[in-house]
């Protein structure tokens, strides 16, 4: 079953004086259920503007999504108890205290007061969860969001930059929270500009870049795509190696004190073997992970901002 | 939509904007009750006539002694001039609260619920437009939206949360202005003229009220909603609230 389905969806704001900018041209994006999606793309691509247009919260210029298979803009409100999201820097009401805020939306759905605390708990405002909200920190806000998303155990969670002004250890906790949540079987669809991360807890990612999806598939899938591994070469002469190698077809670049040697048509053994018999022993030997980093900008072509 | 209003009228009681209104509304008329106490007269109409007419020989100073010898006796006063009685009589009245004809008539010319009912009327303005354009300045309703998508669920509840709160606002503080005068009414007043018509004006005018001040939340409510914000609402609706001081019959 796919529970985020985006079909050639299209945003355009005008400004007053007419002129037009393109959010998102023509999307496509098919979400399976269960896992944690990663959403990709550099400032201005498009990743909120989509997770506006998922939640309803804007009304696209074409195209369509769905979430659950409900239309965003027509029948969302019958799968909306089975969503938690977050969009941008989570909004509430700042002189009522976290809890209160949490407490005005459990009241909606009936939800109890020992739910609202589990949350708070759950997130790492327990003993906060008092405080006004004008009072919480960017990270604390975000935790906030994240708690006003868990409230109604959903099974789809859309989280747009989740980690956005969290220290470095608020990010390790709230991956293995998402991380967590995707392993209970929830599907959460979390946009990130921060790809390490993305890559520890992610299933799956899309790429995003200028409103259109450029890549997508499972991590692996696109790690592939943004081009072939390569290999570290040390060894004592290496411009010797560079020349071994190249007369046997292995095209090797040197970098600092080693050689680069892109592994697309050949692999290690066959390295090895040439610059064996050219009597060159490697004294070392290291495949060089393409991380998700590299082919995000690869793909970009570099445009990112942030 | 029930749950959804509940949780809009909830979260409309505990705005501080509503706090602090009603901590001012209810000093101020604590004041109102103090003043009204201590500025009580108990003595019989026809004495404080007849004291009103001894003060004004204080304006002839070098006749004075005459001009009291020339005062009639209350007795005198009350068979003789019952409209000045009247005029005089400083007592506090229920029908105060909210003179009809025939109170204005027997000289009540206070009315304390009907300036309750015209300050309450711009109170409402700035009450509705304020729950509802807090949510668009604080972004909170894009939080709410992501709870129920429904805008114009989301909106009904909203307005019709503002009416309610400031009705159920408009009620508390007449009971508490009526509390408060109480005990210089039950000390030093009189309950003449309040018959049941006078109820009946009361109830009707109270009621009618209540509708004006529940409406002008509304329609504060429903220009920061288009508005998204507060400011314009509160620009465009106070002045006609000003305006519309004559609905209440002032």
């Amino acid at each position: 079953m796919r529970v985020i389905e985006v079909e050639q969806l299209r945003k355009e704001y005008r400004s007053l004086t007419g002129r037009k900018t393109v959010a998102v041209a023509g999307l496509d994006l098919s979400v399976p259920e269960g896992g944690v999606f990663g959403f990709l793309g550099p400032n201005g691509s498009g990743k909120t503007t989509t997770i506006r247009c998922l939640l309803g919260l804007v009304r696209p210029s074409a195209g369509r999504s769905r979430v659950l298979g409900a239309d965003s803009q027509r029948h969302l409100g019958s799968v909306i108890s089975r969503v938690g999201a977050i969009v941008e820097t989570p909004a509430f009401y700042p002189n009522c205290s976290g809890r209160r805020n949490l407490g005005f939306l459990a009241s909606l759905r009936g939800i109890s007061d020992e739910r609202v605390d589990a949350v708070l708990e759950r997130v790492g405002l327990g003993d906060r969860g008092r405080d006004p909200f004008r009072a919480y920190s960017l990270g604390m806000k975000q935790r906030l969001g994240l708690a006003a998303a868990l409230l109604q155990d959903p099974d789809v969670l859309l989280l747009d930059e989740p980690a956005n002004g969290l220290d470095p250890a608020g990010i390790v906790e709230i991956r293995e929270l998402i991380r967590s949540l995707g392993e209970e079987g929830r599907t959460v669809f979390v946009s990130s500009h921060l790809l390490g991360e993305v890559q520890q807890m992610c299933d799956r990612v899309a790429i995003l870049n200028h409103g259109q999806c450029i890549a997508q598939g499972t991590v692996d899938e696109v790690l592939a795509s943004g081009g072939a591994a390569q290999l570290v070469v040390r060894v004592d002469e290496p411009e010797r190696a560079r020349e071994v190698l190249e007369r046997a077809g292995i095209p090797a670049t040197p970098e600092q004190e080693h050689l680069v040697v892109d592994l697309s048509g050949t692999d290690g053994a066959r390295v090895s073997r040439a610059l064996a018999e050219a009597g060159l022993y490697p004294h070392e030997l290291s495949p060089r992970q393409v991380d998700l980093e590299t082919v995000f900008l690869r793909l970009t072509e570099g445009d990112t901002s942030g | 939509m029930m749950r959804l209003f509940v949780t809009e009228v909830d979260r409309g009681l505990s705005r501080r904007l509503v706090r602090v209104l009603m901590l001012v509304g209810l000093c101020g008329l604590l004041v109102v009750g103090v003043v009204a106490f201590v500025g009580a007269e108990d003595r019989d109409p026809a004495e404080q006539a007849r004291a009103a007419l001894v003060d004004s020989c204080d304006y002839q100073p070098e006749y004075r002694a005459e001009c009291v010898a020339q005062v009639p006796s209350a007795e005198e006063l009350r068979v003789d001039d019952p409209e000045f009685v009247l005029v005089n009589d400083n007592r506090p009245h229920l029908t105060e609260l909210w003179p009809d004809d025939d109170a204005r008539e027997a000289g009540v010319t206070n009315g304390f619920f009907l300036a309750t009912a015209i300050i309450f009327l711009m109170v409402a303005v700035v009450l509705g437009a304020s729950l509802v354009g807090a949510d668009y300045s604080s972004r909170s309703i894009e939080t709410l939206l992501t709870w129920e998508p429904r805008r114009i669920r989301v909106a009904l509840a909203k307005l019709l949360a503002a009416g309610v709160v400031a009705f159920a606002l408009y009620l508390v503080f007449l009971l508490v202005q009526t509390l408060v005068l109480l005990p210089s009414l039950l000390v030093f007043g009189t309950t003449e003229g309040a018959d049941s018509e006078w109820f009946a004006h009361l109830l009707a005018m109270v009621g009618q009220t209540g509708a004006l001040v529940a409406g002008f939340a509304i329609a504060g409510g429903a220009v920061a909603l288009f508005a998204r914000n507060t400011g314009g609402a509160i620009g465009v609706f106070l002045p006609i609230s000003w305006a519309s001081r004559s609905w209440c019959g002032a």
